[in-house]
């Protein structure tokens, strides 16, 4: 809501400057985004008339143009605009006129042998808008040598208020008046006498028969049209232009903006017909399915059925509250008007304003509340300001349904306790009832308000209950006003609370201190940590999952449609987005929810890693910056993380069911079900869909199906004080082995004889071309009970030697 | 070099005093352990010159034995011990010039927290001190926990601030702020009884997206149900918190706003100037040129009383209970107290900017 500062000045008599004013509509919840000054620079410029106009002697494009300005004062500029014309007046920069946002002040220039004295403006020239297409048309009625801040309505304060969905009462100047006045800023000025209030009925044939159909009862309240004859659709005067302008309303003509100026002064949104257009009676109803109906925003709706209408005989005039017809609008030409004021019910506005996805003023008001109680008085000073301003007679009115509301208003309880109770805050039962009284409350029968009670006024559609008058006790004594207490959880509290709880369906509840210590590890590893969108592309998402992903609705683009089924998803994203911007090598990772198989219902948490690029950057001692990151890497990241989390026997047997976004090469961590991780490289065509170059290895922990953290028991262990032997052994074998068997054959000897204590695979060799390949093994002995004899070393080597050979066939090399 | 000879004085078969000088003498002119090596056997080996003495004695008469007996041992001992404080000596030598110490090491650098990991850590950690429960719920949410429940039915204008994703095919939502998981935390409430402190914290989607709004980002809630609360609790749990976030003596101002779900509501602005030097409200980090206290207000958080309607429909008699909530963007307390500008660029991913605002890992979340 834009209030400009004269404007406001018609309604409330007060001392304050503007600065103060802002500062107490602040403290009173109605937040001043901005304040925008009156423009002061342009008091130079001013209004002048073209006389007449030559051609440029030297210059086809230019032409020389004769003004007359204010006593007769006259002078010629050269001017290239395409729309100047003889009787134009347009806006004059003297010789001298410092512009904004130029270097020097203006100087009378000769241009192609001609000099110029000025400069007719164009409004990007003033700084007054961006169109530097033409030159600005002042109306003929603005007298000459008007300084061009005033014929602009630049003149004025603006302040910029932000309006909280609750305080529709304070859309209107007068309801921001009211609001300062109850809060000491002034005195609400009392509105202009009327003249005569509207006569209702009239003569007969002058009036158009109104009518609120059954089926729109308790939708509209009230219903008036007045009939206006012989207007002329003339423009606004310029302080009603200027005033629209100010709040970003655009102008039409009177008819429209008188309308337009009375829903802003007043609140009340209203509708003006062209009468000659509308046929036999006008009736308020619902509308039928797929009755046709073109806005005045050019757009043709099929109406769904059940909307909130206004319609005459033959068709559909106005949305009811929303949007009026192209049909029955006003033109130039209109000569006799109906003038709409009513009451709309805000469910059936925001019904139908939802429906069509139109948002207007008028929607805005009527969704959140209108005053029904003011809808005559608002009927016949908008038709009085309309007969001063556009001519014509009015014939009186007709009118549907009541100005009483439907319900009555409610009585409320608050007093000194109750604001003490929720507000923190100690008044006097006489300060209390002093704010609620100037807030327009009223005390209910019992006489003292308090306990019997306040009757809310009729503009307020926001209190409902004791609370709701507390915030307004409290808002207009000052929050600050409120004292800060000591707050402290009590301590019994404290003792019973589980420290972490997770709510709602398959919401898995993760321990903080896991996750923390899971980003630590990570992070130590030189990965950075990444958040990207929940939502990734559709494509994306069906490389990453099994099945199908979880769709939005109203998606805000293609790239951003489905949840993630995956953190992979965001950190390839990232990953290409880095390499191309020059980061050849890197490393991220990421944890956050994702949306399993599609259902909104599984929500999993995951930990995403992705490695891309040399193994190392390249550095004097780095041996690895030529070669790419492998599967091993991922490995690696994979293992410390989930070591973090958990105790981790092995390092995973192999390959099992690999998820087919993974290449061959890669594997899953944890034989038991659940699968608790998978690592490995991208395959191919997932790096050309995410638009990946080089070397990439990436895992997912999936951590909700992780067991949760416990407490680590330990078994008892005492280091052995005996000496320990070191074996190597090397095996060959006919056909490749996994290291993984050989490693299990190992755990079965440790577990037999008691004295393995530690193994390595210290050598790996394939031949080429051959299936042959050989392992070295290390081992060390020793034992808990005894310092080794060689008989036993020679035992315990034989034993494993003979399990190789028997399950892996390994032959122990000579020497 | 000087070969195993080097240095060694023949003295056969009787060792002088001078004899012994010149061994020491010979014995500094060494320059590693090798040529101590070779110092030791050639004057006390088997065939050095003080061996050879002491086996000469036997040649002599039993006075002249003693005495020259005692001599020789004192003069071994003596180069015996200037021999291993050469050795310690020569072991303890500084390295030489040529090395380059100042070549950059080649560890792996240390990868980062994010500033909202960071941001969120340090709020948990306040409010889990201060004794609240951490409670999470569904990300994807229905309209009865994110609005419904919260005082916003169907028809309610404050649900267009509120614009909302919905999921394909049914009436579940991404959740447009963390309040649902209040409603969730009062309906589970386990302790009729007492009073309930929890806050939760986490992603939210709004449909938007332009310079200062992205379609997710993360707040923090907070909810204290009791019996005896008022305004003036919250103002004090509220700056408590501010002073310890901001880590200075924060002037907080609280002017009415309205939420749905609360009454009376409330929004927090923080005081601060801008300065000419870097940083956030924090005194640290970016480009900010923020400095806590002035005369100029910025928004950072919105609360108020739990509305009694929001109370009933978890069912919890409003006329027993009251309690305040409050709700903040993690984002925005990041980029106040940190200094970063852009918004967006929390979920791009650019290397270059995790690196600049990350967190190191063991300094970083309390």
């Amino acid at each position: 809501m834009k209030l400009v500062w004269s404007w406001l000045q018609r309604h409330l008599d007060s001392d304050l400057s503007v600065a103060e004013v802002a500062e107490r509509l602040v403290a009173l919840g109605l937040e001043v985004d901005a304040v925008v000054a009156a423009r002061d620079d342009l008091t130079d410029v001013h209004v002048v008339e073209v006389e007449r106009i030559e051609a440029h002697p030297n210059a086809d494009r230019l032409r020389l143009c004769s003004w007359r300005g204010a006593d007769d004062k006259r002078g010629t500029v050269v001017c290239g605009a395409p729309n100047v014309r003889v009787g134009l007046r347009s806006l004059l920069a003297p010789v001298g006129t410092q512009l904004r946002g130029w270097d020097k002040p203006l100087r009378a220039a000769t241009i192609r042998g001609v000099v110029s004295e000025g400069m007719l403006c164009s409004p990007q020239e003033l700084g007054v808008g961006d169109d530097a297409s033409g030159i600005i048309a002042i109306d003929s009625d603005v007298p000459l040598g008007t300084p061009a801040h005033t014929a602009l309505g630049l003149d004025d304060v603006v302040l910029d208020v932000a309006l909280t969905p609750d305080r529709v009462d304070c859309a209107s100047v007068r309801g921001l008046a009211r609001e300062l006045a109850a809060a000491g800023c002034g005195t609400l000025k009392p509105l202009e006498p009327l003249e005569s209030l509207l006569a209702q009925g009239g003569t007969g044939a002058d009036v158009t028969p109104v009518a609120i159909l059954k089926e729109a009862q308790g939708l509209c309240g009230f219903f008036s049209l007045c009939r206006i004859e012989g207007v002329a659709a003339r423009p606004s005067p310029l302080w009603v232009q200027k005033a629209l302008r100010a709040c970003d309303v655009g102008c039409h003509n009177v008819l429209v903006d008188v309308s337009n100026y009375m829903m802003l002064d007043l609140g009340h949104p209203l509708h003006v017909y062209d009468a000659e257009k509308v046929c036999g009676a006008v009736r308020v109803r619902l509308s039928k399915k797929n009755e046709p109906f073109k806005a005045l925003d050019g757009e043709t709706y099929p109406l769904d059925a059940g909307l909130l209408v206004v319609a005459d005989d033959n068709s559909v005039l106005a949305l009811a509250g929303v949007m009026g017809g192209v049909a029955s609008g006003c033109s130039a030409q209109t000569r006799d008007v109906l003038v709409e004021c009513a009451h709309f019910a805000p469910s059936a506005v925001a019904k139908s304003g939802r429906a069509l996805g139109l948002v207007t003023d008028s929607r805005y008001r009527f969704e959140r509340g209108v005053d029904v109680s003011d809808s005559l008085e608002v009927l016949a000073r908008s038709c009085a300001m309309l007969v001063t301003l556009a001519g014509g007679k009015d014939k009186g009115y007709s009118a549907a349904g009541s100005v009483t509301p439907d319900k009555e208003q409610a009585v409320i309880a608050c007093n000194r306790e109750t604001v003490a109770t929720y507000g923190g805050v100690e008044l006097e039962e006489a300060q209390v009832q002093g704010i609620l009284s100037a807030l327009g409350f009223v005390a209910d029968e019992g006489g003292e308000g308090g306990k019997e009670g306040w009757r809310v006024p009729s503009w307020r559609f926001d209190i409902h209950e004791s609370q709701d008058l507390v915030a307004e006790v409290l808002r207009v004594h000052g929050y600050e006003h409120i004292p800060a207490k000591a707050f402290a959880v009590p301590q019994a509290q404290m003792q019973a609370r589980v420290e972490s709880v997770a709510y709602g369906a398959g919401v898995p509840l993760l321990s903080h201190a896991g996750v923390t210590g899971l980003c630590r590890v990570a992070a130590a590893r030189g990965l950075c940590q990444s958040m990207s969108w929940a939502f990734i592309g559709l494509e994306q998402a069906r490389a990453l999952c099994v099945g199908e992903p979880l769709q939005l609705a109203n998606p805000l683009s293609q790239e951003m449609a489905v949840m993630r089924p995956s953190l992979l998803a965001g950190l390839l994203l990232a990953c290409a987005r880095n390499q191309k911007r020059g980061f050849t090598r890197g490393a991220l990772f990421e944890h956050g929810a994702v949306w399993r198989e599609g259902a909104p219902d599984k929500q999993g948490y995951n930990l995403a890693f992705v490695r891309w690029g040399a193994k190392e950057e390249r550095h004097w001692r780095a041996k690895g910056a030529k070669e790419g990151v492998d599967v091993f890497d991922g490995k690696a990241d994979l293992y410390q993380l989930l070591g973090a989390w958990m105790t981790v026997k092995g390092q995973g047997q192999g390959r099992y069911a690999l998820p087919p976004w993974y290449q061959g090469s890669s594997a899953e961590a944890g034989k038991s079900v659940p699968i608790v991780a998978h690592y490995g490289i991208p395959t191919a065509s997932l790096c050309r869909l995410f638009d990946i170059e080089g070397a990439v290895v990436m895992g997912e922990l999936y951590l909700d199906k992780l067991p949760p953290p416990s407490q680590r028991v330990f078994a008892s262990y005492v280091p052995s004080p005996y000496q320990a032997v070191r074996q190597d052994f090397s095996f060959d074998f006919a056909r490749p082995v996994r290291a993984g068997a050989l490693l299990r054959v190992v755990e079965a000897v440790r577990q037999k004889t008691g004295l393995i204590r530690e193994v390595s695979i210290f050598d790996v060799y394939r031949d080429g071309q051959e299936q042959k390949m050989s392992m070295g093994l290390s081992v060390v002995l020793q034992s808990q009970e005894e310092t080794l004899r060689a008989e036993t070393i020679k035992d315990v080597s034989a034993t494993l030697v003979a399990a190789v050979a028997k399950q892996c066939g390994g032959v122990l090399r000579d020497g | 070099m000087c070969g195993l000879v080097c240095g060694v004085v023949m003295v056969a078969p009787s060792l002088s005093d001078k004899d012994v000088r010149a061994a020491l003498q010979a014995l500094e002119q060494v320059t590693d352990e090798q040529e101590a090596q070779a110092w030791r056997v050639g004057h006390l080996g088997k065939k050095g010159a003080v061996t050879l003495a002491l086996r000469a004695l036997s040649a002599l008469p039993l006075q002249e034995r003693k005495a020259q007996g005692r001599r020789l041992n004192e003069a071994r001992q003596r180069l015996d011990e200037a021999y291993r404080a050469r050795v310690a000596a020569l072991q303890n030598k500084q390295p030489s010039e040529e090395a380059d110490w100042s070549l950059p090491i080649t560890d792996t650098p240390m990868g980062s927290f994010h500033p909202i990991e960071q941001v969120m850590g340090e709020i948990r950690a306040f409010f889990l001190g201060q004794g609240f429960a951490f409670a999470d719920g569904p990300q994807i949410e229905d309209e009865e926990h994110n609005f419904c429940a919260l005082n916003m039915p169907e028809d309610h204008p404050a649900r267009q601030m509120h614009d909302t994703f919905y999921v394909q095919g049914g009436t579940r939502l991404l959740r447009t702020h963390t309040s649902s998981v209040q409603v969730r935390a009062m309906r589970a409430r386990q302790v009729k009884e007492g009073g309930l402190y929890m806050f939760s914290a986490g992603p939210v989607y709004r449909r938007d997206y332009d310079q200062t709004h992205t379609p997710m980002f993360h707040q923090v809630e907070g909810l204290a149900v009791d019996k005896a609360l008022d305004m003036g609790h919250l103002k004090g749990c509220l700056l408590a918190f501010c002073r310890s976030f901001f880590g200075g003596d924060v002037a907080l101002r609280f002017r009415p706003s309205f939420f749905p779900f609360t009454e009376p509501s409330a929004e927090v602005d923080i005081a601060f100037s801008r300065t000419d030097k870097e940083g956030g409200l924090g005194g640290v980090g970016g480009e900010g040129g923020l400095r806590l206290g002035g005369d100029e207000w910025m928004e950072i958080l919105g609360c108020g009383m739990v509305h009694p309607k929001v109370l009933q429909a978890c069912d919890i008699d409003s006329s027993q209970w009251r309690g305040f909530a409050f709700g903040m963007g993690v984002e925005r307390l990041a980029m106040l107290k940190y200094g970063m500008r852009d918004l967006r660029m929390f979920f791009d991913s650019d290397m270059r900017w995790l690196q600049h605002y990350g967190f190191h890992p063991f300094a970083a979340v309390p």
